[in-house]
């Protein structure tokens, strides 16, 4: 396996229900083809594997340096070509669009389905609302973006999963690419996050 | 929404569900890439992750499946 993630969480803004310290990492099989989803239990951690180390480590000689063994790996299937290193800000935003719970979130006196004119062009209103709350890029907590339907949507069993964990988009210029120009999210569960237990985490990426 | 929260930019053509919208704002972390070499330790997208020569050879084994 080959490591898609890794998050330190002192580096990264406090966000509730998110652990304070400790890294979290995301290893999907390097020569995978699907890059390690399972289309028929999304929560299986065969081809993909998380783990949380609830203390850091940073002496570096208690630390794994010779990671030539993976040189081996054929990894043209990967979605993240090289390393990138991570930024982290805090911000807000409304459910988006393809989140399954959009309608019940934004309630039945809201009416997506009406026609407004934009710069003189008819539209339906869930048009604007998709070209502005998309739910786009790469981010912990805060609301899904698909390139297709939410898979949450047709499994009773996921329906408490209801926080997104780690968001994965495609970013062309840094080499980051989910199958043709896709996203891969990672959602779990309250109660197993406050419980900092990783193991029914749905994996789902998809793309155009 | 809490006053700690920036008002939301809305389009016009969506200010007349405004509250409704609001009310299922949540705070998110937004994530920025930069091509660069990390630290063992940090937070990255890609390359070498952090691992304790003391684990155990099993965990060793499922990581190089």
């Amino acid at each position: 396996m080959k490591l898609l993630a890794q998050l330190n969480f002192e580096e990264i803004p406090t966000l509730d229900d998110m652990p304070k310290q400790g890294v979290l990492q995301f290893f999907i099989s390097a020569e995978d083809d699907v890059m390690g989803i399972n289309f028929d239990n999304m929560t299986t951690q065969q081809n993909l594997k998380i783990i949380f180390h609830p203390n850091v480590e940073k002496d570096e000689t208690l630390l794994v340096s010779d990671f030539s063994y993976m040189n081996k790996l054929e990894t043209e299937y990967f979605p993240i070509q090289h390393e990138l290193a991570l930024s982290f800000r805090l911000d807000y935003e409304p459910v988006s669009i393809e989140d399954y719970r959009n309608n019940e979130l934004l309630g039945d006196t809201v009416d997506l389905s009406v026609f407004v004119k934009v710069e003189g062009d008819e539209k339906e209103l869930w048009e604007v609302y998709c070209d502005t709350f998309l739910g786009e890029g790469h981010k912990i907590g805060g609301y899904p973006y698909f390139t297709q339907s939410d898979p949450r949507e047709y499994e009773e069993r996921f329906v408490d999963h209801n926080i997104l964990l780690l968001q994965i988009d495609s970013e062309f210029d840094k080499d980051i690419m989910w199958g043709d120009a896709g996203v891969a999210n990672f959602f779990i569960k309250r109660k197993d996050l406050l419980n900092l237990n990783f193991s029914n985490v749905i994996y789902n990426w998809d793309c155009h | 929404m809490s006053s700690r929260i920036p008002k939301l930019n809305l389009p016009t053509e969506l200010e007349i569900y405004r509250k409704q919208i609001e009310r299922t704002v949540k705070p998110f972390i937004k994530i920025s890439t930069s091509k660069g070499q990390t630290k063992i330790f940090q937070s990255k997208l890609g390359g070498l992750h952090i691992y304790l020569k003391l684990w155990n050879i099993q965990k060793m084994l499922i990581i190089n499946q």
